[in-house]
């Protein structure tokens, strides 16, 4: 049988795959940015559930809110539209 | 059906999966922000690895005969009092490398989109096939 908690584990990894999949074929660079924040994020939920929950804060604050921010002002700093 | 033991293969089974998408990203997208965006799925998946192996080794380390190859290290004896603490605790040794590899990483992204910025700058293009060309001629 499939406990909540394994459940919601199983979800994040569908996350972190789709989202990783997902940002590789936006055209628009600013969502894939996006996007990686939400991999980033699922990934650090995955920390947490294997009982790292050091390492999942630190991803949660570097890999899904510092890393979209460098990305940000790179998009910004550069051209949007892939060409 | 036991899905809950299939938690720790799947997860490895995603960290593998992580550094394939990243690879791909980084051999055969064009863009340069996305090869940097396969440099960091790379790394993610590196990370899980490190941290999916360190799930419940302390149980492996206490009682062997559970397992069939069991390690032991006496080390770990003094934890067989606690039974309620090695059956959910996490081996530690993994988590302690994988929140320095972390931290310097996203350092080292740093310093890949700021010459990725300098790249634009010179040649007025993101794109990898266009900045080859003009390095030719």
């Amino acid at each position: 049988m499939i406990s909540g908690f394994v459940l919601m584990g199983y979800i994040f990894m569908f996350c972190a795959l789709f989202g990783s999949v997902l940002a590789l074929i936006q055209r628009d660079l600013m969502k894939a940015v996006i996007l990686i924040g939400l991999e980033g994020l699922a990934v650090a939920f995955l920390y947490q559930m294997l009982r790292a929950p050091d390492v999942g804060i630190t991803q949660a604050i570097l890999g899904a809110a510092l890393l979209p921010g460098i990305f940000a002002i790179t998009v910004y700093k550069t051209r949007r539209e892939e060409e | 059906m036991n899905f809950d033991a299939l938690f720790q293969p799947l997860c490895f089974l995603t960290a593998a999966l992580l550094v394939v998408i990243g690879l791909y990203a980084v051999i055969f997208m064009d863009n340069l922000l996305k090869k940097i965006i396969g440099v960091t799925l790379i790394s993610d998946g590196v990370n899980l690895v490190l941290i999916t192996s360190g799930f419940n080794k302390i149980v492996a380390i206490i009682s062997p005969d559970m397992f069939e190859d069991g390690v032991t290290s006496a080390t770990f004896e003094g934890l067989q009092e606690f039974p309620e603490f090695a059956t959910q605790a996490a081996f530690p040794l993994p988590s302690a490398l994988v929140l320095t590899s972390i931290v310097i990483s996203v350092s080292i992204f740093a310093i890949m989109l700021a010459l990725a910025i300098r790249l634009y700058q010179h040649y007025g293009s993101m794109s990898c096939s266009t900045i080859f060309k003009e390095v030719e001629e």
